[in-house]
């Protein structure tokens, strides 16, 4: 984040964050289409520029992805820039979710709800595990930092240690063990 | 329940859990659902999958819950609730800029970094394990990934052709 921030017209955040809304499978989908969109396509930011974003997101006391939107929309435009982020990333969500909410008489014992499960959430699961795998990128094999993320992964997934604990503990480790220079890709 | 005081308990319950939908969950139901009786528990559990089944993030449940409650305003007001918070980051953000030169605050973000990869792949291995039991949903799964690995496809044309090819399987075999 030394670079100077690239700047971006409320409209273009807008137009991106919109897109992003778009994922289905919760808040790491919208995070794998901002990459696309952010990273990979606009090269408005680094990966790990945007991995460190989302990291302190996750400190939040609030939900990720929003800590997320309101940083990057900030960064690119101030404040008129979060909030079109803001507002973007939650318009399709929001817009359907009540949409279905007020179909519920129809809808909450039809069939409509099992194919979503069967369609979209798998193929939402691809664009996740996509995600992880080319931030995993960013970590140099072999490495202290290869270990501590092996390390949570079993906490997560063995011992269920609460995520917020685990980011906090890791930062902790680094700041302790990790302090030299990131051999890792730029 | 008056739709402020509804708005105040997500607020609170978000704050104190970090805005982690699923978390939030067991303290809604007995709130909502079991003390005060605002929705049946078949309302509320409509309602989280729809969180889940529609895009973006999976707390916005609760403005499906606001809604069936108290209609599109209750449905604002809670998804104000709930983003608002996210003006936090902005200090944050602020902190860590000032001071990433610093070795420790280097190293704490390394160490953050490792740690967000590996829970990125822990929740991919939770829903994949809820998921992918369904044969079916096999389908979905490995034809985004393929498209979007190996004919670098947009993620979200990606996302709905292999949603289609899985749902028309279904149709078809099941």
């Amino acid at each position: 984040m030394a670079s100077a921030p690239a700047r971006l017209a409320s409209a273009q955040i807008f137009r991106v964050f919109f897109r992003a809304g778009w994922g289905f499978g919760g808040g790491l989908a919208v995070l794998a289409l901002l990459e696309e969109e952010l990273v990979t396509r606009r090269r408005l930011m680094s990966r790990a520029d945007l991995i460190t974003l989302w990291s302190i997101g996750r400190i939040v006391p609030c939900g990720t992805m929003t800590a997320v939107a309101v940083a990057i929309g900030w960064r690119l435009g101030g404040l008129p820039g979060s909030v079109a982020a803001l507002t973007a990333m939650i318009l399709p969500g929001f817009v359907c979710t009540v949409a279905l909410a007020a179909g519920y008489a129809v809808l909450g014992h039809g069939p409509a709800l099992g194919y979503v499960r069967v369609t979209l959430i798998p193929a939402a699961l691809g664009l996740i595990l996509v995600s992880a795998l080319r931030i995993g990128r960013e970590i140099p094999v072999p490495s202290p930092e290869l270990a501590l993320a092996a390390a949570a992964f079993v906490a997560a997934i063995g011992f269920r240690v609460n995520p917020t604990l685990l980011l906090v503990g890791g930062g902790v480790v680094g700041a302790l063990l990790l302090r030299g220079p990131t051999r890792g890709k730029p | 329940m008056s739709l402020g005081g509804l708005v105040l308990i997500v607020l609170g319950f978000n704050l104190l859990t970090f805005g982690n939908g699923p978390v939030m969950v067991p303290l809604l139901q007995r709130h909502l659902v079991e003390e005060s009786g605002l929705l049946t528990l078949d309302q509320f559990l409509y309602a989280y999958a729809l969180g889940r089944a529609t895009p973006g993030q999976a707390n916005l449940y609760v403005a499906a819950i606001a809604y069936m409650a108290f209609g599109w305003w209750g449905a604002l007001a809670t998804v104000l609730a709930i983003q608002l918070p996210g003006y936090l980051v902005l200090p944050l953000l602020r902190g860590y800029e000032r001071y990433q030169g610093v070795a420790a605050v280097r190293g704490f973000t390394r160490g953050l970094t490792a740690v967000s990869v590996s829970l990125m792949l822990a929740v991919t291995w939770d829903i994949g394990r809820a998921t992918l039991p369904d044969p079916f949903t096999w389908v979905a799964f490995a034809l985004t990934l393929g498209l979007v690995v190996l004919r670098r496809w947009n993620p979200i044309l990606a996302m709905l052709v292999a949603g289609a090819a899985g749902g028309a399987v279904r149709l078809v075999a099941g």
